[in-house]
């Protein structure tokens, strides 16, 4: 970000100076240094999430052939495993307690599943909608209100091509994105009422499951298959380009307020103006506008990790939607080389005027 | 900005380190957001323009050279061969011009040295199409390795590394599967259905192939790691020796695998203990390494996910009956809780030694 960094001695003593702390700050930030150097970074958290995944299926293979004879009991031994590893989890945040109901709650929650797929596949996937934002908001877990964010979705979308309602995949992306730029933006209040463990696997639970929704417009499936001449897996998604668009251009009029608000009007409504215009031209590939959007998100709010998914996103996208069958390759090949030259004539004509004339000394 | 060990505040006020304070002392909305201004994480108008330059260079490059690619994987019939030669070769030629013009050690140079060497196989894939040379594509991607090689050496960047990485581990694949090792034809026709990757899939099921992917990811994460070592000023970034690291683990892993779940399982054949002693040997090198020598909690929490996934599949081998579940997910919590616990004792052995 900026060139020198200052320690966080610094910076709170500047904002006690400025009345915004209290003048006993320094134990307290003392104690909040030492529990943030114990939080494991995201990597640490995939693979304790993978554990917990694996240990879930084999503790349902468990259950599964040696306990169970019928639906119902599969409901009743699900309900008890995933009230019990709730209960267990509130009064323990041991790492052998955190994995282990993480791991029975997981099972639990696939065995009241298969057990309610007995009333009706409708039924199961709102019943895991239901209980899986429950759960969300619930489990004092980071991971879990991750996965459940992430089951809770899935289990909507199910639904939504089960009920070939597909054309609302649109909705729901938007409603994640959405929901997504709202946990950030109001970080400082969920920060101020304690409820930032909380809000934060639930920003990129919403997320990760926004750009795993938008990876399906490069998916395609033969009509025929599905029993339906005009069948569309992913249909229109210029519809969902658009929406993204929508929220860049107001993510960018938030930054050409304040970051940029000392650059010339011109050059501020030459940056919206050109990002709407590769919008545009990617209209068939709405991957392209989320991931701008995200990127944006992540550099507003000083979030290197959402910056980071926003370019891994990118460069994946990018190549699913080259190998996807929906469009033909030179339409692939208009969309891609109109909107890679639009992003370098962008970057040449309007960044040394955004940056003062820094970014060609600073690029050397 | 390093500590200074006599005084815990000293650390430097990132972004992730303003958030956790924050949200332990419960900061109102507005000192929260004077924290984030006063670190300095926010990025100002010039660090916003540079981090944008950046990302449009990279994206730009990256969209035009795949959009590249598509036109030519279309074959326009209409379009004469010397045209497509004249176009391609003409990109490649203007690329290399402006890595020239631009120097290799600027942004800019280094994503048209990168598009030369993505459109160089574009070229070979052209002459392929034209002439109907009928060669295997394991020698599209030989030749490829081979013709960006000079441009790799002289590049200075991990991009055209990593290109040439996984043009190697192609080139090696599709050798043992169509000189070598063909596959059954009905392996091929699942290829045209599901595409070339469940192809390679296939023959990665191969134990002998997973191993030799494994010592070709090895090898060059080996020589990656000297040059880091060496203070080659290029090669300090990690994301590429983890990527690599990535793959050695999953070939050898998938070696093990397959020879536990497999026949050859307690089998008399002597040269069946290569894999697991190979993975033994890796994860153990690397486990003392990144602790020790480079520190990189990364590549420690692959490797001791590696283990747990080997280890879990090794003793479920070794067990039967029903109970044998029940065992073996208390076994997978109980190794996850200690490889979380031990990951967070060894940062916080460095924090200390800092």
């Amino acid at each position: 970000m900026n060139a020198a960094t200052p320690s966080v001695r610094t910076v709170f003593a500047a904002l006690e100076r400025e009345g915004q702390v209290a003048a006993n700050w320094s134990e307290r930030v003392t104690a909040a240094l030492a529990a943030e150097a114990d939080a494991p970074p995201w990597y640490v958290r995939v693979l304790v999430g993978f554990g917990a995944w694996l240990a879930s299926l084999l503790l349902i293979a468990f259950v599964a052939s040696s306990l169970l004879r019928s639906e119902s009991t599969m409901i009743g031994v699900g309900g008890v495993m995933m009230v019990a590893a709730l209960g267990v989890r509130f009064t323990s945040s041991h790492d052998f307690i955190a994995q282990a109901t993480l791991a029975v709650s997981l099972a639990g929650q696939a065995l009241l599943a298969f057990g309610l797929d007995n009333y009706g596949v409708s039924t199961m996937l709102w019943a895991v909608i239901g209980g899986q934002t429950v759960l969300a908001l619930a489990f004092p877990d980071r991971i879990h209100r991750f996965l459940s964010v992430l089951a809770a979705v899935s289990a909507a979308v199910i639904l939504m091509y089960y009920l070939k309602l597909q054309a609302g995949i649109h909705v729901l992306v938007l409603a994640l994105a959405v929901g997504f730029l709202w946990l950030q933006a109001r970080e400082g209040a969920f920060i101020a009422r304690g409820l930032m463990q909380s809000a934060r696997p639930l920003a990129f639970g919403l997320l990760a499951a926004m750009l795993g929704c938008v990876m399906l417009s490069t998916i395609y499936v033969l009509p025929e298959l599905m029993g339906c001449r005009d069948f569309s897996f992913y249909p229109h998604p210029w519809l969902s380009s658009l929406g993204f668009g929508a929220l860049l251009v107001l993510l960018e009029w938030r930054l050409v307020n304040t970051t940029l608000r000392d650059v010339p009007v011109a050059t501020r409504a030459g940056f919206i103006g050109a990002s709407a215009l590769i919008v545009a031209i990617s209209l068939p590939a709405p991957g392209i506008a989320a991931s701008l959007m995200v990127l944006l998100a992540g550099v507003i709010h000083a979030e290197r990790l959402v910056v980071g998914i926003g370019v891994g996103f990118f460069a994946v996208f990018l190549a699913a939607y080259f190998y996807g069958m929906e469009a033909s390759l030179l339409a692939k090949s208009a969309t891609l080389t109109a909107t890679g030259l639009v992003v370098l004539a962008l970057r040449y004509v309007l960044m040394p005027r955004l940056a003062g004339g820094q970014v060609e000394r600073e690029d050397a | 900005m390093q500590h200074d060990r006599k005084d815990p505040l000293a650390v430097t006020a990132t972004a992730t380190r303003v958030r956790q304070i924050a949200g332990q002392l419960r900061l109102d909305e507005g000192a929260f957001t004077r924290a984030l201004a006063l670190s300095g994480v926010v990025p100002d108008r010039g660090a916003f323009a540079q981090a944008t330059s950046r990302f449009l260079m990279l994206a730009g490059t990256a969209l035009i050279v795949a959009g590249v690619a598509a036109f030519f994987a279309f074959n326009w019939a209409d379009l004469h061969r010397l045209a497509k030669f004249a176009l391609i070769e003409g990109a490649i030629v203007a690329a290399v011009l402006l890595a020239w013009r631009q120097g290799l050690d600027r942004l800019a140079g280094q994503a048209a040295l990168f598009g030369a060497g993505f459109l160089t196989g574009v070229l070979l894939a052209i002459y392929g199409q034209v002439y109907q040379t009928g060669a295997d594509p394991y020698g599209l991607f030989l030749g490829w390795a081979a013709l960006i090689l000079g441009w790799a050496v002289i590049g200075q960047q991990a991009g055209l590394w990593l290109l040439l990485a996984v043009l190697a581990n192609l080139a090696l694949v599709l050798y043992w599967g169509q000189v070598l090792h063909p596959p059954e034809a009905w392996i091929e026709d699942l290829a045209h259905v599901f595409g070339p990757a469940s192809w390679i899939g296939y023959l990665l099921s191969d134990f002998r192939l997973a191993q030799l992917v494994f010592s070709l990811n090895g090898a060059l994460l080996i020589a990656w790691e000297f040059g880091t070592r060496r203070g080659v000023a290029w090669m300090r970034g990690r994301w590429f020796p983890r990527l690599i690291a990535l793959f050695a683990l999953a070939a050898i892993s998938d070696a093990a695998l397959l020879l536990i779940f497999t026949s050859e399982f307690r089998g008399a054949d002597r040269l069946h203990v290569v894999a697991p002693v190979l993975f033994i040997a890796f994860v153990a090198a690397a486990l003392w390494y990144y602790r020790v020598v480079e520190r990189d909690l990364f590549i420690l929490a692959a490797s001791l996910l590696a283990v747990i996934v080997v280890m879990t599949a090794f003793i479920a081998r070794l067990l039967d009956g029903v109970d044998a579940f029940l065992a073996l997910s208390m076994l997978v919590v109980a190794q996850t809780a200690g490889a979380a616990a031990w990951l967070r004792q060894v940062a916080r052995s460095w924090r200390a030694t800092l």
